[in-house]
């Protein structure tokens, strides 16, 4: 059962004879029992019904509107989007083959995404192991560990270009430890790290706060069933708890990606997607095309090829938790 | 394993961390107290000398700063914080309260599709430069332009479908048992589901509620967008502190920022104890 | 014993502008006006106008338009989106509009880089919300394409803003090129933005330099006057221990592209020949690039991640010889609180010539950035916005409301820099607006056409890689002139030409000789 409790870490008073077992899909979808009978469905169907009210008017239609605009060669330099052109998939073609900007925005997107993951994730485990354990002041500490989520990412982007300037703190602590300050923005391998130290620092409380409550639920049983067993810690780790976890880490890793495909506003501040391009994210891109060079048509392409992306990350991100499901299953 | 308290070694890297995590945080917190004079020193001042509250009280009274021979600030925060408030707040209401139904519906109700969640997601995978443009043409021709009503309707719009799917793992988590013991001692379904279900994941709507709250409120492309003159929030009007005469306003900016941080810190703190707890997505049962 | 006559003939003289104050005041004590009274009339152009109702004025002219507009007027609001920071320019009159015309000024900040996409944005949701909009000359093509704003011509020569003027006409060519799209009115200026060189003139009068100089180089230490002289200097006076930096020149992203066609235009090349080719891809623009990194060893270490507003401020705590900046930049060196290392100690200069394959010296400078007036064509009220334009830029008004402090109006008349109020004086010094003056006049524009924004991008996004190393000076400009010419091509080549050639039509002669203009055909 779910159970309440004022301060993260362990619970004292579990009970726990019972066997833990993965729920279902929980994270991926659909629900464990067989469904009620009947005459309940028409009111249980009526839950669903304002939000999808809600997405169709609000949701639904605008991206109905865009996706009509990316097959057209829309920029209101041309008129109205009522007299554009129809121009089926050029767009997706000039995209997909000739712009090697976006293709390259793509490729680099994914690349700092996934090591800032990867960091997030490092950090985020490691913090949330450590906080497994009792020490004093836990309460408050918790509260500092997630204060960098609580920062406007506009905020956090200048804050760390005022961080990573030539006379700036960062060069400054470096120096005193005896290296040599760092041309943030010089070249691209600086650059490219400041943005993703600024976004591990910015969103690692996030993985934290999820894989926490996740290590908080793993019952002893099987813990103390593995350490009879004769399993040391790393092993006990390794192949008990982190499988227990999987759907945790799998929500959490989902949720960042969904984000940090979008990674605009800390980059803008920070380096405007130079050296060159070379800190230029897919979205910062997309802005380009939409904002300064009134490529509205051209834009809502890219902005499709985007989430077609996103959708097909984010269910191969999910396949490891369904197919736990299957094994489960059997 | 009964718990430990913390070796040396694991002390000294649990300080290392909170020094990383916390100083940004600390730099920001003394650029804005900083007299205009100490913002571009070279090398970069730590702590002011003489630390002052000026960079706040321009905020919200513009004229403050001219005692340091600055000026050009020419309007107040407040609409901004208010409009923040006012945006935020209403979306993540209605964000999560349709979301819950939603949630309970999908799990529930019908058989999970394998495509549900993705479909649902795609809501919050599209570039938003892209598609504010659409919104500004469906916005004009019904007049909601540079309104409270609209911010509020697209910021539903990108969290709701965040909203249902989150809670909706917390539904999963709970074994509809509990709702059916309740309904065959009488209860209707949505009274079952109002007294039974939702408080029984408290922690889990706490936590969708907090970040979608911190969604809404760092959100700034749809706001600067849809913003002209009658609606403002706060990552737009920090975009805003730059003046001719010294540049970038970075004192006034971080205090607003500072002023930013203060309703998610406080709403984190208050209900931490429900954060941990409640995000477990399902992954362990008893 | 005043001669009434000879006293108006003077004063219509003065108000015709065919005579400076000076000359004025001095007239007028000749002919006995008291020295109390000339100065009454003379001291502010306002007040000279007004009083001796000079009717022809472009100010009056605009205030009779501002009447009757305003008069007929239902809403009582005048809008404007205006970038931050640029509002201090138009307060000081707010008060005026509202007693004697009854008309607010509401004015709609935006961010600087915003005020682009406002403009496209209210193309598309066609609100009506503003009546003036003020964005860089770089917007003029792209928003009257889509229908966003007015062609200015008709009005402008039914209202006479004197944009052309003589005397007091908006100075040749930043006439043309910051006012005009295809030959028509879409603009009118109020931001005279050009980029100067600034000096320490302080090093430069130090003996002890000016001997070492004189003996390790063979001439006398003055403001760089060639490119070449220019990276002398800088070498010379780099002085990293103790933080003083050759120059502050950026290296910055969207800075980086104007600090390379500053050196393109210097070297006589425009950025596209007659047929729309790119012409940066030639020996010239490698060039360019080869100077440019040659001097990156004596730049700010922070030269890579200057915005203008921590170029300024550096420059101002003392740490560059050298730094090329806007006329807001000087404002900002000359004050003492924004400036307290170079308060005082500046010296300016045009921007360095380059030496032509033929020996002679080619001078030339960038106008960019500066901002204008356009009136939305969705606006209710489109003749009280032209007024509203015309008004606050005609060679009176905007002589007043330059030198006001938290704006971004910078000197762009001729009256503003060889004729100036002495307010003006107090905030740009005589010698600044003098160097203004013999720097504008060999300006070249920035990409002012369809599509400019692309073109500026795909540019700066390859001279930045090139300056950090990332990518060889060839490759560089090899990738820019595709993206270019894939930018041309999606505009329409045909659109794009025959606005180019419109906006090199006008150029000084030494610069349209240089780069060939001269024997273009359409």
């Amino acid at each position: 059962m779910v159970t309440e409790g004022a301060l993260p870490g362990r619970n004292e008073d579990r009970s726990g004879q019972v066997t833990p077992v993965v729920a279902e899909g929980a994270a991926y979808g659909g629900s464990r029992a067989s469904r009620p009978a009947g005459k309940s469905f028409p009111v249980g169907r009526a839950f669903t019904v304002p939000g999808q009210v809600v997405s169709v008017l609000v949701l639904v239609i605008p991206l109905a509107v865009a996706l009509y605009m990316s097959f057209t060669d829309w920029t209101p330099t041309r008129g109205g989007l009522a007299e554009a052109h129809f121009t089926g998939t050029e767009n997706y073609s000039e995209l997909l083959i000739w712009d090697t900007r976006f293709l390259e925005a793509v490729a680099r997107t994914l690349i700092i995404s996934a090591i800032c993951l990867a960091l997030e994730f490092a950090a985020g485990l490691g913090l949330a192991v450590l906080f497994m354990r009792r020490f004093r002041g836990k309460k408050i500490l918790f509260s500092a560990f997630l204060s960098p989520m609580m920062v406007l990412p506009v905020v956090v982007g200048y804050t760390f270009w005022m961080l990573f300037q030539a006379n700036g703190p960062v060069n400054q602590i470096l120096g005193f430890v005896g290296l040599s300050g760092v041309e943030w923005f010089k070249s691209s391998l600086p650059a490219v790290s400041a943005v993703i130290l600024t976004e591990v620092w910015h969103w690692t409380p996030l993985f934290f706060l999820i894989l926490l409550s996740g290590l908080n639920a793993v019952p002893e049983n099987p813990l103390r069933a593995a350490v009879i067993l004769g399993a040391s810690p790393g092993q006990l780790f390794v192949h008990v708890v982190l499988p227990m976890l999987r759907p945790v880490i799998m929500v959490a890793f989902v949720v960042r990606t969904m984000e940090i495909i979008k990674l605009f506003d800390e980059v803008f501040m920070l380096t405007r997607g130079g050296p060159g391009s070379s800190t230029e994210t897919v979205s910062l891109y997309i802005y380009k095309l939409a904002f300064n060079d009134f490529q509205l048509a051209y834009g809502a392409a890219a902005a499709f090829l985007v989430l077609v992306g996103s959708l097909f990350l984010v269910h191969l991100l999910l396949i490891p938790v369904k197919d736990h499901i299957m094994e489960e299953r059997r | 394993m009964p718990p430990r308290t913390l070796s040396l070694p694991l002390r000294t890297a649990l300080c290392c961390a909170l020094i990383l995590v916390l100083f940004p945080i600390f730099w920001l917190f003394m650029t804005a107290v900083k007299p205009p004079t100490d913002w571009n020193a070279s090398p970069a001042i730590w702590v002011p000398a003489e630390p002052t509250l000026v960079n706040f009280k321009t905020l919200f009274d513009p004229d403050a700063i001219r005692e340091y021979g600055v000026g050009g600030v020419s309007r107040s925060a407040g609409d901004a914080v208010f409009g923040s408030l006012l945006a935020s707040t209403v979306s993540t209401l209605i964000s999560v309260g349709t979301g819950i139904f939603s949630a309970i519906g999908l799990s529930r109700y019908s058989k999970g599709s394998r495509s549900a969640p993705l479909v649902i997601l795609s809501g919050r995978m599209f570039p938003p430069a892209a598609i504010a443009v659409p919104f500004v043409i469906i916005f004009s021709l019904v007049g909601l332009i540079d309104t409270y009503a609209g911010l509020i309707t697209v910021y539903v719009a990108v969290t709701l479908p965040f909203s249902t799917w989150m809670l909706k793992s917390f539904v999963d988590d709970l074994p509809r048992e509990i709702e059916e013991a309740a309904m065959l001692d009488g209860m209707s379904r949505l009274k079952a589901h109002l007294t039974v279900t939702i408080p029984l994941i408290k922690g889990g709507l706490f936590a969708t509620t907090m970040l979608v709250f911190i969604l809404n409120w760092s959100e700034f492309m749809f706001a600067l967008v849809l913003s002209y003159s009658n609606i403002n929030t706060i990552p737009v009007q920090l975009a805003k502190y730059v003046t001719a005469t010294a540049g970038t306003l970075y004192g006034v900016q971080a205090a607003l920022a500072v002023l930013a941080m203060l309703p998610l810190v406080l709403g984190g703190f208050f209900i931490q104890g429900h954060l941990a707890r409640g995000m477990t997505f399902g992954a362990v049962k008893q | 014993m005043q001669d009434k006559q000879a006293v108006n003939a003077v004063v219509e003289n003065y108000a015709a502008g065919k005579m400076s104050r000076r000359r004025f005041l001095y007239t007028m004590g000749l002919l006995g006006v008291s020295g109390a009274l000339a100065d009454l009339v003379g001291l502010s152009p306002l007040g000279a106008v007004n009083v001796w109702a000079a009717v022809n004025g472009a100010e009056a002219r605009a205030w009779a338009l501002a009447k009757a507009a305003a008069a007929k007027a239902t809403k009582k609001t005048l809008t404007l989106l205006i970038p931050t920071g640029s509002i201090g320019n138009m307060t000081p009159y707010a008060d005026k509009w509202k007693n004697e015309l009854g008309i607010t000024l509401e004015f709609i900040e935006e961010p600087d880089e915003v005020v682009h996409t406002k403009g496209m944005q209210e193309a598309v949701a066609k609100t009506g919300r503003y009546d003036v909009m003020m964005p860089t000359a770089m917007s003029y093509p792209d928003w009257l394409d889509s229908g966003l704003i007015y062609d200015l011509t008709d009005w402008v020569e039914t209202y006479q803003p004197d944009i052309f003027h003589d005397t007091w006409g908006v100075v040749f060519p930043a006439s043309h090129h910051a006012q005009l799209y295809n030959g028509r009115v879409v603009g009118l200026l109020c931001d005279g933005d050009q980029i100067t060189l600034l000096c320490r003139g302080d090093h430069i009068k130090d003996a002890a330099k000016a001997k070492a100089f004189e003996d390790k180089f063979g001439y006398k230490l003055d403001v760089p006057h060639t490119w070449k002289e220019y990276y002398t200097l800088a070498s010379f006076m780099h002085d990293p221990k103790n933080n003083f930096y050759g120059s502050l020149e950026y290296r910055s992203r969207y800075y980086a592209k104007w600090m390379f066609m500053q050196r393109l235009a210097s070297k006589g090349r425009l950025w596209f020949d007659q047929d729309m080719n790119p012409t940066f891809n030639s020996p010239e623009g490698l060039q360019v690039l080869e100077d440019m990194l040659a001097v990156n060893q004596f730049l700010h270490p922070d030269a890579f991640s200057f915005t203008w507003s921590s170029n300024y401020n550096a420059f101002g705590r003392g740490e560059g010889f050298m730094n090329i900046v806007w006329p807001s930049g000087f404002k900002y060196s000359k004050a003492p609180s924004t400036g307290p290392a170079t308060t005082g100690k500046i010296t300016a200069t045009v921007m360095p010539a380059d030496i032509l394959p033929d020996g002679s010296r080619l001078y030339a400078g960038m106008f960019c950035w500066g901002y204008g007036f356009a009136v939305s064509r969705y606006s209710a009220n489109p003749e009280l916005a032209y007024a509203y334009a015309q008004w606050m830029t005609s060679p009176t008004i905007s002589a007043d409301a330059i030198p006001y402090l938290g704006g971004y109006s910078d000197p762009y008349r001729i009256n503003h820099m060889l004729d100036p109020t002495e307010r003006l004086v107090e905030t740009y010094t005589k010698d600044y607006l003098k160097i203004l003056y013999n720097n504008i006049v060999n300006t070249v524009p920035d990409f002012c056409l369809p599509g400019g924004f692309e073109y500026q991008d795909a540019l700066d996004k390859e001279v930045h890689a090139c300056m950090t190393g990332e990518k060889k000076p060839k490759a560089a400009l090899d990738d820019a002139s595709k993206a270019f010419e894939r930018i041309t091509r999606r505009a329409g080549k045909d659109k794009v030409r025959k606005s180019w050639f419109a906006l090199t039509a006008n150029l000084a002669e030494p610069i349209k000789k240089a780069t060939g203009r001269a024997s273009w055909t359409l």
